[in-house]
């Protein structure tokens, strides 16, 4: 189990962007982290994946301290996958080898490339190995950086905005493998979400966010009209459309 | 286990090491030609033979005094500017990054004025192969390290200040600072007499066949050193090209590998400038031309920007003692005049894949 204690953290003297987040999430489950801009949605992945250092706080899995560890040591725990993904001349091949770097001394060995081919026909890239970064369309580049945190073997599993920039289809194939991948190897998956019902629909849990703090944490039950209005400002109605969880917001109703 | 991957990856791996090892070979033949052109014309043949104990008395002297130390000087400054020059590129995410653009070049020559016409504390008028020979040596390498060392330092010290800067601002910082220190030599030299002007002016133009077996081991430690160290991050620099939140997810102290990495890259060039004198666009040029073979893949960028970096100060070296022979050109005036407009076409072509 992964559980995030009290994580705070601000900029130098500025205001706490987060304040004491707490919350657990299980392994094989994905959870996404729902609020609005400022939220600190980003900063806590960050601070989780140690991108950012927390002013307080400790990650945990399975009882162990993920901060205790050296860099190299957490970057095989922890995975992430930033919001727009690295482009360049790098090929497909390269990004995803790339992610054995916290395995690798001196040079990459045949493990290391089988794990990384494993990873890259886990996402049906294999066609497009040698492919430019840049030459990707939005939803190859996101399945490109998916695929190198699957190299890296982590138990965590980091998205951040996976299907920001995706088309409708794309967006589903991003979130079906997201959650392919986790009950199949165990990950604990966190995902930050801008669309409701993509996480009404492809997530076991849920964390709200709202002004740096925890709001709410929890299984289905927790995606509630009360959580989503008291967190988004906005009236919705939660509802279910031949079995498939179904999020309609009203924006012109006044709270 | 060992199935191939698909597309063909083992096939790229391999036209990549072709590119080094087509790289290095034409270096090799270039460094022959090197040493066996000049008033007493060899044949590979008789350069191999004589760099192995045999052939004549006279080949020996004139290879091992005169023509071995100018090539060697030109192989161990061309390898230290060129691989600098992709590591600076890497970890300041900024093509245009490079030892000359970063200042280092006029930092030392600051330097180098201010060791020869304040601590030289002598100039001595000789004749023979140099109108102008420089007492003291060492004072002046010192000087000239120690100020092409400042301008990066200064450098790296503001991108840590303000990290919002972007990579054209550090370039105009490298401007700013280059300004700074020319206007700097400028005032030094206004207050020199005739000689130490002389000696000045002639450090500026930049001299392979200045340096003696003492200096070259130095250098050529120096060199190796660096190769080592960043062949040993190369991994580290893909992920650095990646952004750097990826590359500290990865595992990679950002900050720490940036900052070692741009005081060896500083350290290496330096000392080579400080040895040589100002050599202009190595750094700029060998990386960008190999970016076309090698792609941002530093694993192969990094050994194939110091190899292309020797051939090319070989080939201008060359140059230099051909075109009107027996007058020898000065190099740093022959790499910024074939360097610059190699660069733009390569940034017109579009060549440098980020430029």
């Amino acid at each position: 189990m992964l559980e995030v204690r009290g994580i705070s953290f601000s900029y130098a003297a500025g205001r706490k962007i987060l304040d004491n987040v707490s919350f657990t999430a299980n392994p094989g489950e994905v959870l996404a982290v729902l609020g609005n801009n400022g939220a600190g949605k980003s900063t806590l992945i960050k601070c989780m994946d140690r991108i950012l250092t927390p002013l307080a706080g400790d990650v945990l899995l399975d009882s162990q301290s993920l901060f205790a560890l050296t860099r190299r040591e957490h970057a095989r725990e922890c995975a992430y996958v930033p919001q727009s993904p690295p482009g360049g001349s790098m090929t497909v091949f390269d990004a995803v080898l790339l992610g054995r770097r916290p395995y690798i001394s001196w040079d990459a060995t045949a493990r290391d490339r089988e794990i990384a081919r494993e990873a890259l026909d886990m996402l049906g890239l294999g066609p497009l190995a040698l492919r430019r970064l840049d030459e990707l369309s939005g939803g190859e580049a996101q399945k490109a950086a998916i695929a190198r945190a699957i190299a890296q073997e982590p138990r965590v599993l980091l998205l951040d905005e996976p299907t920001s920039s995706l088309d409708p289809r794309a967006q589903h194939e991003t979130m079906q493998c997201v959650r392919r991948i986790a009950a199949g190897r165990g990950i604990c998956a966190v995902a930050i979400l801008h669309d409701l019902n993509l996480a009404a629909r492809y997530c076991d849990r849920f964390l709200f966010l709202k002004d740096g703090g925890a709001y709410a944490c929890g299984g289905r039950e927790t995606l509630t009209s009360e959580n989503v209005e008291e967190v988004y400002h906005m009236h919705v109605h939660i509802t279910e459309y031949m079995g498939i969880p179904m999020v309609v917001p009203f924006p012109n109703i006044n709270l | 286990m060992n199935r191939p991957i698909p597309g063909g990856w083992e096939g790229l791996q391999r036209r990549k090491l072709l590119t080094l090892a087509a790289t290095l070979a034409l270096l090799a033949a270039a460094a022959l030609a090197s040493a066996g052109t000049g008033s007493i014309s060899l044949s590979p043949g008789e350069t191999l033979s004589a760099l192995f104990g045999g052939g004549s008395d006279t080949a020996r002297r004139v290879l091992f005094e005169i023509r071995f130390p100018r090539t060697a000087a030109a192989v161990l400054v061309g390898a230290a500017l060129g691989m600098s020059g992709a590591v600076m590129q890497c970890v300041l995410n900024n093509p245009l990054a490079s030892a000359s653009t970063l200042g280092v070049s006029q930092g030392a020559a600051f330097g180098a004025a201010l060791g020869i016409i304040v601590f030289g504390g002598g100039v001595a008028d000789v004749g023979g192969d140099y109108a102008v020979q420089i007492d003291n040596p060492y004072i002046v390498t010192l000087c000239a390290f120690v100020c092409g060392s400042a301008s990066t330092a200064a450098i790296v010290a503001i991108s840590r200040l303000r990290r919002d800067l972007g990579p054209g601002a550090l370039v105009l910082a490298g401007v700013a600072l280059s300004s700074l220190f020319t206007g700097g030599s400028t005032l030094l030299q206004y207050f020199a007499d005739d000689t130490k002007l002389g000696a000045v002016i002639f450090w500026t133009f930049g001299d392979l066949g200045g340096t003696n077996w003492t200096e070259l081991a130095i250098l050529a430690a120096v060199t190796a050193a660096a190769l080592a160290y960043f062949l040993a991050r190369r991994w580290d620099y893909n992920a650095i090209a990646a952004g750097s939140d990826m590359a500290s997810s990865l595992g990679v102290n950002v900050r720490a590998v940036v900052l070692v990495s741009m005081a060896v890259c500083t350290a290496a060039s330096a000392l080579a400038v400080s040895f040589v004198g100002i050599i202009s666009f190595i750094g700029l040029v060998a990386p960008h031309a190999m970016r076309r073979f090698t792609g941002d893949d530093y694993r192969w960028l990094i050994p194939c920007s110091a190899a292309a970096g020797a051939l090319l100060l070989v080939l201008a070296d060359l140059a230099c003692r051909v075109i009107i022979a027996p007058v020898i050109l000065p190099v740093g005036a022959v790499t910024s005049f074939l360097g610059a407009p190699v660069f733009l076409y390569l940034l017109l072509k579009g060549g440098g894949s980020r430029a």
